[in-house]
This record gives C-alpha cells, structure tokens and sequence, in this order.
C-alpha cells in the first residue's frame, strides 16, 4: 500500500489520501454552489409544537431553498443530545432545556423529506452510551416514532458505536487540522451527502457557547475518543464520556485512528476543545446548520453546570454556513461573534468562531452576514442576565484558595 | 391473624418492663418481636392488650421453604439507604451513588410464597454511624410497605430509651412511626396490588440459579427497569397481560408446563431471551440476526427468541440487554432527577387504578424537581405523602404518557394514578 507523508510526522494510506482529497472537492463545490454561503435566516418562533415547521419552512425558502441540496441525497441530521436522558434543570423536560427540541428535528426531517431527500439519517453520539438512538429517546420521555415517521426512509444511528456499519471511516481534514489530521468516525458520516446539523442555543463551560459547531464534538465515537476506549482497536462497546482523551489530552485515542499532531501542545481542554470542534467541522463539513433557540440554555450546557439556566429566547436560526449561523447565534445571545480569544463570552477559552474562520470554514462578522428575517436586535436575548455565566475562573499554580 | 397483617416492632432492650407498652396503646403495632426475650411480664401484658408476641426464623432468602409459612421470615436484607457518593468504591457500574434496596426481594418472594402468606424483611442496623434521622426511619418501613411486606419497627438505642422517656428527638421520632402506620394502615389495599411492567424475571430463584436470578433482579431495580419475578413453576398461573418479554435466567431447560407457556408467549408476540440449552427448543423460520454483540435473534410465531451467544455471566448487563432488547417504550414507569430514588408502580387487581410509590434513598429533600411518568390517560392523580393531607396532583400529558411532578420530600410519597 502507498502511503503518503501529511506533514505532520504522520503517514496516510493512498486510499486515506484520496479521500480526503475527494472530500476537500466536495467541500469546495458546496461552497461553489451556495456561493460564500453566508446567508442566514432567523425566526421568531414562540412554542414547540406545530410552528419549527412553519418557521422552518419560512427560513429554508429565505435560504433559496434546500431542494437543491438535499434531492435525490441521503442527508444526516446531528442532533444535540447532551447530558443524560432523564436528568432535567428544575422540572422542565431535556428538550426545552439542553437538548434538541424533537419538534424542530421533526419539522426539519419533514421539510427535508419533502424536499426530495432519497434518505434521511438521524445521528447523535448518545451520552456515554452505544444504546440504540430510538431507545435513548424513549428514556428522554420522547416517543422516536414521531421522527422516523416524519418522512419516508428515516433512520437512526448512535454513532458513538459501529451501528450498523462494519468499520469506522476515517475523514481526514483537507489541509491538516489543529489538534487531529483526521477522525475515525461512524460509517454514517462517510455515506451522508449533506450534513445538518441542529444544535441548541446554550453557552458552554469549556467552548464559550455550543451551536452548530460544537454540535460536531459529539459525532466522536467514544469507543476510539471516549474514556473507555480501546488502546489498540476501538472498544467493543461504548461507555463514559470524552474528557480524558478530547477534553484533558491525558491519553491517545486508539491507536488505529489519527493521533494528535502535536502531543506537547496544551492540554488544557479550554484550548483544545475549540480547536477540536474546528477539526470536527473541516472533517464533516455542515451544509445546513439550524440552531434550536425556543427554550435553551443559559450559563452552561446541561444541568450539571451549577450556573445553567432556562430561558426562552423564542428563537430559530438556520444558515447554509456553520460559522455565519453560529456567529449569528452568538449574537442573538447577546455577545459580539467577533470577540477573541478569552474575551467574553470566550472568557476562559479561545473562541471557535475565530478559529474556524481562520481556517477558512466561513465568515463570523454579522457585516459580511446577509441576515434574512427577524433583525437581531428585535431577536436578542441577553443570557448574561439570567446567568453569570459558566466560567470558574482557575487558580493560578500556587496561588492559595480564596478564604 | 390474616395475611400481611402482622406490624411488628422488635422490642428495644432498653425498654425493660411492661410500662413501656403503654407507647403501643392505640398504634396499629400488634406484634412483639425480640432477638432474645421478652422482659419479664412483658407477654402476658402484650396478650391481654392484643397484641401477639412472636419470634420467627428469621432466614436468608436462599435458604427459606416456600412452600412452608404463612409467615416467611427474611432475615438478609439491607438497611435501606445510599452510598451518597461517600466513596467512589461504593458506586454502581455507573458510578451512580450505590443504593441498598430491599424491593427486589420481597418482589422475588412474592413470587414464590403461597397464596396468603405473608411476608417480613429484617436486617441488621445500618453500618452508617451518621445518626439516623427521622427520615431513615420512614425509608426503612415505607420500603417495605411499598414492595408488599413489612420490616418489623425497630429504634436505636438512644431513640428507644427518649421515646419510651417521651423527651427528646426520639419521643418525636416514635410519633411519627407510629402516624406512618397508621397511614399505612389506611391503604392497606396497595400492599395486594400487582407490579405493572413489561418484564417478565422467569427462574426457579434456587440452587445454582439463585445467584444470577436475584442479582438480575438488585441490578434491574438499580437501573430503573421494572420487572415481574416469575417462579418457573409457577408461569403456567402467571398472566400474559400487558408482558412483552420473558428472561428466562436458568441455565436448564425449563420445565414442560412452563416450556409450553413461554412457547405460546413468543408465539403470540413475545419476546424470550434464553441461553442456547433452552432456545434450541424454539426453532424458527428466516434467517437469525446477530449483530446484537450478545445475542442471536430469531423468528418464533409472531415473536422473537433471543439466544445468548454464551452463557449468561453479568446480571447488570443482562438486565440491560433483556431491557433494551425489550425496549424502553413499555417502560411502566420513568423517574426524571430521580438520583437516588427508586420507583415501583403497582396496579389494583382490575387494573382501574394504580400507585407510584416513589423512595428516596437518600433520605434528604432532592435539590432538583422529579418527576414522573407513566403510560396510558390517567385521568386523576393523588399525591399521597405520610403526615400531609392526600393533594390533586396536576397530569401534563406528552406523548401519549402521563407526567407528574413531584414536591421535595426527604423519603416517601406515593401517587395514586385513576385510569377509569
């Protein structure tokens, strides 16, 4: 076999090589086709139900339309499952908090299916566990049949395990990446066409804010990046979460997938994660980003952040760009998408946007942005002032504790 | 005395004489127990008042003759209570803080008592040296209670001797066992009410099948998945309503009559899971599907027979298997925030109304909200929380289930669920 040097100390077979040069085609000619693809749509939308449908409807006909881009394709939607299934922030249900929203996956599914999508898969690495995604769901109180009956050929994976597939597919990032060359991932990432990926509108302890982007960082299958992961070969089965290697850099992933390029680089998660969030969004580029904004998150991803709270932005964003999307997503949070490294609300991390737009994923400047729908300033909701926010600050090495 | 009618109490040592019997005047305790012997004086005046005196063969579950009774002594269980994440060594599987809970015994020995018996938990005292709060208290007996059986009231020490001297925290501590009994007893119905799940737990529970049938049933309680323990002998009497999936925990071939009941279970729609030894007796039709890492699935009839690849050798993951082979949309009850708390819905015989008793092992008020849900249209539900007026609870419906959420409570609330 022909292997061929990344630049980065490591070797990639010939067929490693080839796709990632076909991916980096693809990626340019999504990028050709919706031209800078910094058009973003955001909506009111004030309950659940039946209006994400109406919303989103609305908003994909504000982006041109999504037929072109999923007809005749199989299109993988990640959603954002974050935390455990029955864990709750007071007594209002996972999805008006922490996660996605079923209606709005149901009403993307629909819409997306309607468009003429061949095949639709629903994706999540389900928290810390290789249960079958339908089964997670179940758990969360949510009823699965509603999604895989909101179109024709539905689907669903957990994509922290093989599923249904034989192998892992590796997806190298076109250019080299920042922390990782490439990923092993779930066979439903290689054969998706077109990835959508619905996030949440919620700050986060260790990336500043989660949207579409960090969406990705759970498409990492824990057998190979989870605590419990294989040395040699991907564990058999999933379990625990993606602190040790992703999070901390504390070990390797298994050693049959892409490792680190550089081990002596920080290991310090709040510089690491955006890093590998850039990564993950070069290796499986998003086509359709729609972050779920009618009730979030303020303060913290999930209920075991101490500051997380509920909030009812009434919101919707969707963009044919992740970055312009998240950029407008920030915004609407109340805070400047241009902001830097470790300035708010990056205050103790460096910032995806800026990172993923250095590397040339798209534009997070709300003036190169053509906003469609409901302006910003009529949307905004400031989480700040129903959370301080996630950020603990760290003792410095030596400094005593606060008294 | 009737079935499940004793309320025992395991008569302090510090209480030395028969004034002392003036505590149980108007309670509903009508039994004495001691480890020793009753003070002298003691029974006489215990037998003049009514109140039997008692001691029983206090037995581990593996060693008690069912088919004896009508009072079947279970003398191994656990105090009940949590780890409270103390000691990370103490954690499940999951690294959930662990919990010590008795219900799956007194399911287990419900299934394999004879009709009309009745059924007494004990332990020993609680390991903690924390002092035990009132809380603990109500845990230990409601526990019980709850799953069908009684554990016999006991005090510590230093409570016995306030309670007896009516000072002190102990004196209060004696009020409000003896009001939690009284609760009780004014919904003794619940105690003959039938566990509602999907799951059915088939073993003979005895022999070289004891160990992994009752550790299946400890880690599926632990794991929140309700079950139904089925004595094989007995599956013949046991009913098909509302089941979808049988574990069949032994390692033999089952006996004939119960063979034939669990042939006609896969073939009418239910799901079996079995070692190889038994399966082999449920030929099917098509191709067998094995990319479940631990099982073969089969057709069987309308049904699915589910081969363990190898000989069943850890109970936890088992119980999850059987469960998630299942599937959780038959879940008879989900606990959101539960932490430390467990859950066990039981149905009245004409299935027209049901309860959640619903246990905090941690014996302190939850820092978040539960809530609960079950399947179906309830159409009212009850709050029902000892030392407090019974309160309407509010029903929000979600896909197609019932949810209720909870007040904070540091150790026991029920809600009685009306689906007429």
């Amino acid at each position: 076999m022909t292997a061929f040097n990344t630049g980065h100390g490591r070797t990639i077979s010939r067929r490693g090589w080839l796709q990632s040069a076909a991916a980096l085609a693809a990626s340019t000619r999504a990028r050709a086709a919706f031209g800078p693809a910094a058009r973003v749509s955001v909506a009111r939308c004030h309950d659940y139900g039946r209006a994400p449908y109406a919303a989103l409807r609305t908003m994909f006909d504000q982006l041109g339309g999504i037929g072109r881009l999923v007809k005749g394709k199989t299109v993988g939607i990640k959603l954002n499952l974050t935390g455990g299934p029955r864990q709750r922030i007071d007594a209002v249900p996972i999805e008006r908090s922490a996660y996605t929203h079923p209606d709005v996956a149901g009403a993307a599914i629909r819409l997306i299916a309607e468009a003429g999508a061949a095949r639709i898969r629903v994706l999540e690495g389900c928290f810390g566990c290789g249960d079958p995604l339908e089964e997670f769901m179940y758990d969360a109180g949510w009823d699965p049949l509603a999604l895989l009956n909101a179109g024709p050929r539905v689907e669903m994976e957990n994509t922290n395990v093989l599923g249904r597939g034989k192998r892992y597919h590796r997806r190298m990032i076109p250019g080299g990446g920042l922390v990782f060359p490439g990923f092993d991932l779930n066979h439903s990432y290689e054969e998706c066409d077109v990835m959508v990926s619905i996030g949440k509108l919620k700050e986060h302890a260790t990336c500043g804010i989660t949207l579409s982007m960090k969406n990705m960082f759970g498409i990492t299958p824990v057998t190979i990046y989870g605590d419990k992961a294989g040395r040699d070969e991907p564990a058999a089965d999933a379990a625990g979460g993606r602190g040790t290697i992703l999070h901390q850099g504390a070990r390797a992933p298994s050693l049959s997938a892409p490792q680190e390029i550089d081990p002596a680089s920080p290991r310090d998660d709040r510089w690491r994660v955006p890093r590998i969030v850039t990564d993950l969004c070069a290796a499986v580029p998003i086509h359709l980003a729609i972050i779920d904004g009618i009730e979030a998150l303020a303060g913290g991803e999930g209920g075991w952040v101490s500051t997380a709270r509920h909030v009812k932005p009434d919101v919707l964003v969707a963009g044919l760009n992740p970055v312009s999307t998240d950029a407008v997503g920030a915004a609407l949070m109340g805070f400047d998408p241009m902001a830097g490294h470790r300035q708010l609300p990056f205050e103790g991390c460096d910032s995806t946007l800026l990172l993923a737009e250095q590397q040339g994923l798209g534009t997070r400047d709300l003036g190169a942005i053509e906003l469609i729908g409901t302006p910003i300033a009529a949307a905004r909701v400031d989480f700040r002032s129903f959370s301080p926010g996630p950020w603990r600050r760290r003792r410095p090495a030596g400094e005593p504790p606060p008294r | 005395m009737g079935a499940a009618a004793r309320i025992p109490l395991l008569w302090p040592e510090s209480w030395k004489g028969s004034e002392a019997l003036a505590l149980l005047a108007g309670t509903p305790i009508n039994c004495l127990t001691t480890a020793t012997a009753l003070p002298v004086g003691v029974e006489p005046a215990a037998l003049r008042n009514g109140i039997a005196c008692e001691k029983f063969a206090w037995k581990d579950w593996g060693e008690i003759d069912w088919s004896a009774g009508p009072v079947f002594a279970i003398g191994n269980g656990f105090w009940p209570g949590s780890s409270g994440g103390r000691n990370l060594q103490e954690g499940g599987p999951t690294g959930a803080p662990w919990v010590d809970a008795n219900g799956w015994i007194i399911q287990m020995a419900r299934a394999r008592m004879p009709a009309g018996g009745e059924i007494l938990l004990n332990s020993g005292p609680p390991e903690d040296p924390l002092p035990l709060t009132t809380a603990h208290y109500i845990l230990a007996l409601s526990e019980a209670w709850a799953y069908g059986a009684r554990r016999p009231v006991w005090l510590a020490p230093q409570p016995a001797a306030e309670a007896l001297a009516g000072a002190g925290a102990g004196a209060a501590v004696w009020k409000t066992i003896v009001d939690l009994l009284g609760w009780q007893s004014a919904r003794q119905a619940w105690m003959e009410y039938t566990p509602v799940s999907s799951l059915l737990v088939v073993s003979d529970f005895s022999g070289p099948n004891q160990f992994m049938a009752g550790e299946v049933l400890n880690l599926a309680a632990r794991q929140h998945i309700a079950f139904t323990p089925v004595e094989t002998r007995r599956l013949r009497e046991a009913s098909l309503g509302g089941k979808r999936a049988a574990l069949y925990v032994d390692a033999q071939q089952p006996p004939a009559p119960a063979l034939e009941w669990l042939r006609a279970f896969t073939a009418n729609g239910g799901l079996l899971l079995a070692q190889a030894g038994t399966a082999r007796l449920f030929a099917g039709g098509g191709n067998d599907d094995s990319s479940h890492p631990r099982f073969i699935l089969r057709r069987f009839g309308k049904g699915r027979v589910a081969v363990s690849k190898q000989d069943y050798e850890d109970p936890w993951i088992l119980a999850r298997d059987a469960h998630l082979l299942m599937s959780r949309r038959w879940d008879s009850v989900r606990l959101f925030n539960a932490g430390s708390m467990l859950a066990h819905h039981a149905a009245r015989g004409d299935g027209s109304s049901s309860v959640v008793h619903v246990l905090n092992y941690n014996c302190r008020p939850s820092a978040n909200p539960v809530s609960l849900q079950v399947p179906g249209n309830s159409q009212r539900a009850v709050l029902h929380t000892p030392g407090m007026d019974n309160a309407p609870a509010a029903i929000v419906r979600r896909d197609g289930r019932a949810e209720i959420d909870l007040p904070a409570f540091p150790a026991y609330c029920a809600v009685e669920l009306h689906h007429g």
